[in-house]
């Protein structure tokens, strides 16, 4: 094809391409349509890029899911509020600014400047201790009340996870000078950095009276003769409530504290009967889940040659490694779990059931032996399902975090009415969710200035909802 | 500035004036309203616009850069933009190609981070489920050397979206905004940031290149034992 033909067919494609798109004026449609006339080549061209260009069809669309819909507006409405709390913190910051350039300029002098403004990180060191246990401080009216779930005896196993070796990640001692704790958050990784700055802003915008209950909590808890017990009680309290549903939660969340207590010893006292000494430390839930990654490998070739339709072989053949594991899991194990173990489980051979059970501790181990094999399988699938539920809980990439959580309660706690707390309280704990979801979002004006909760800006699809109530 | 009229039916506290044409403009593009609504602050309007869009917003995302997660990351970031950049929201076009020029800048600037990253592969024809280099096997199946079989629906999908990849990123995000979104090249010059010209070019350039691909299998589905060179002269 010489320099100029292959030109000109340039030229052409375009042509015809606009031709193709509509884009042609009327002169440039009219030479297109006399050239396809005369000249069958061009037709065929012509015929070949809108055939090629038709195939594009074939791709699909990407439809979003409503929980990434969900994950959109809360995104947006924290960094509206992030931005706003900015916002708020720059002004102020301005007018401290002009104040004490003014009160320099009239009788101080300059020197005065640097006196009156004020250290932003003055307040950040001093609550750092208080910050880094932010979510369990919340959960605790006062030393009392831990002090009370120490004598009946709630929550204090010691944790049986590697976390119990070590302090919880970035906690402080109490006796540190604000230099040294200068340096330790200079020291940070961003990504804690990022976590303090969260747990600050969120600590700011408590009320003064909360932040200094807070402050008076921590004050009582160093100073307490059994500060390592209680320290461990409300650890292990705050662990034991993210066990339980949001609806629960909220439930218990919100009795007083004298009622929470007989409330939380009983629902306690009831989940050890019911599991007994058969519930799964945090290691060996981990060590469970890699269990299944490991026999997901083992038996690739078994789950493929399993598959009946090709195209379905196939397909799942080019699959990723990660996604070859969900399908794996998704096909074989969760029917599996679903029917409740009444089964051995598929694919599973002496070697694998030798594996799994060198995951468990020595003494879970030989509980598992004693039991008949019916009961062993029964309760492998209730192990695997509270452990995939744990990791969905506190690990899954778009599951609710622990602080998003957190910001759900102290909504469900502070920003509604009794009335709509009751309503919330009597729904399901799927709609209960989504419900305080979109309310959340609707009360938390992200675009305006915090709102008086005596205007809230109604939900317009709870209307039918409460009208027909 | 002549001709000013206030558009009714947006919020009470919406008290810009408007003119005309831009009055025009938005009663006939109704998301250019719910736009102006969130300029106001809606938070319900800027509900409404993120369930209106975001699907066709992954739709494009997902095909420029092939991944779905790093799209939903995209989008997520493109309606941030769109939230914090309001206040400086004007209706001077449709409100997709508004939507779009910020989408197009977002991937843009994805897609050099993550040139810049040695550990992630940068020819989209080095991945995919048909394996390493899968534009060198689509060309040898266009030059006839690859068995002939029977191509289902999901493997022509596969090859349709490499040969999509195969395509350069501005290429790929014109075919995209014309196929998908039915944008005319004067919106697609808009949403690019080029000339009417250059969207003609890349448009035409991006179509003969899938012709080249896409072509043999059209032709001869599970055999293709011809190229197409005879018909290009």
């Amino acid at each position: 094809m010489s320099k100029d033909s292959s030109k000109r067919d340039l030229s052409l494609d375009e042509q015809l391409v606009a031709y193709l798109d509509g884009e042609l004026d009327p002169e440039g449609r009219r030479h297109i349509e006399s050239l396809l006339a005369s000249d069958p080549k061009v037709r065929r061209r012509l015929q070949s890029l809108e055939q090629t260009w038709d195939l594009l069809d074939e791709l699909e669309a990407a439809p979003a899911s409503e929980p990434l819909t969900r994950t959109t507006l809360e995104m947006v409405a924290l960094a509206a509020s992030n931005d706003a709390q900015q916002a708020v913190q720059r002004r102020r910051s301005r007018r401290w600014q002009i104040l004490a350039a003014l009160i320099a300029a009239a009788a101080i002098g300059y020197c005065g400047v640097a006196w009156l403004t004020p250290d932003p990180n003055y307040q950040l060191v001093r609550d750092l201790p208080i910050l880094q246990r932010l979510d369990e401080y919340r959960q605790v009216e006062n030393i009392d009340f831990l002090r009370q779930l120490r004598d009946q005896g709630l929550f204090l196993t010691p944790r049986n996870d590697s976390v119990a070796d070590s302090p919880r990640a970035g906690s402080v001692e109490a006796d540190r000078s604000p230099q040294a704790l200068k340096g330790m958050i200079s020291q940070m990784p961003v990504a804690d950095k990022e976590r303090l700055l969260r747990f600050y802003d969120r600590f700011s915008r408590l009320s003064e009276e909360e932040q200094q209950r807070l402050r008076q909590l921590h004050a009582a808890l160093q100073h307490d003769p059994d500060a390592a017990t209680l320290q461990r009680v409300m650890e292990n309290y705050y662990d034991w409530l993210q066990t339980l549903s949001a609806y629960r939660r909220a439930e218990l969340l919100d009795l007083k504290p004298k009622d929470r207590l007989a409330a939380v010893e009983k629902r306690w006292q009831s989940e050890r009967r019911r599991d007994g000494d058969r519930r799964l430390s945090d290691k060996e839930n981990e060590a469970l889940l890699a269990f299944l990654q490991e026999f997901a490998a083992r038996h690739e070739s078994e789950f493929l040659a399993a598959q009946s339709d090709p195209k379905q072989r196939a397909r799942l053949a080019n699959l990723g490694p990660g996604l070859r594991h969900l399908a794996f899991f998704r096909e074989v194990w969760q029917p599996w779990m679903a029917a409740g173990g009444k089964t051995p489980p598929p694919m599973m051979t002496e070697a694998d059931w030798g594996r799994l059970k060198a995951a468990l501790s020595p003494s879970m181990r030989e509980k598992l032996e004693k039991m008949p094999a019916a009961e062993q399988w029964r309760s492998l699938a209730d192990w695997l399902r509270m452990a995939v539920q744990q990791r969905a809980f506190t690990r899954g990439p778009r599951s609710h975090t622990l602080d998003e959580d957190q910001r759900l309660l102290e909504f469900f706690e502070h920003g509604l009415s009794d009335d709509e707390r009751d309503r919330l309280l009597a729904m399901p704990s799927e709609e209960m969710l989504r419900q305080l979801q979109r309310m959340i979002w609707y009360r938390a004006k992200p675009f305006t200035a915090p709102p008086h909760r005596s205007a809230p800006r109604r939900d317009p699809q709870e209307s039918p909802r409460r009208d027909a109530q | 500035m002549p001709n000013f009229a206030r558009f009714a039916g947006i919020s009470t506290g919406f008290a810009v004036a408007l003119s005309e044409s831009s009055v025009r403009r938005y009663a006939i593009d109704p998301d250019v309203r719910l736009m102006l609504e969130v300029r106001d602050d809606s938070a319900a309007a800027f509900e409404e616009l993120v369930t209106r869009y975001q699907g066709r917003l992954l739709t494009v995302l997902q095909h420029l850069v092939g991944n779905r997660e790093q799209a939903e990351d995209l989008a997520q970031d493109v309606f941030l933009r769109v939230y914090r950049a309001r206040k400086r929201y004007e209706p001077g076009a449709k409100f997709s190609t508004w939507l779009f020029t910020i989408a197009n800048r977002a991937a843009i600037n994805a897609l050099r981070d993550r040139c810049r990253r040695p550990e992630i592969n940068l020819r989209p024809s080095d991945s995919g489920p048909m394996g390493p280099r899968p534009l060198d096997t689509m060309l040898q199946a266009s030059s006839g050397q690859m068995p002939a079989r029977q191509l289902d629906k999901a493997e022509m999908r596969d090859i349709v979206r490499m040969s999509l990849e195969a395509l350069g990123e501005r290429q790929r995000m014109a075919v995209l905004l014309s196929k998908f979104e039915g944008m005319s090249y004067l919106e697609i010059a808009d949403v690019m940031e080029i000339s009417v010209p250059a969207v003609k070019s890349l448009l035409s350039r991006a179509r003969e290149h899938l012709r080249e691909v896409l072509q043999p299998y059209l032709d001869h589905g599970a055999s293709p034992t011809l190229n197409l060179e005879a018909d290009d002269e």
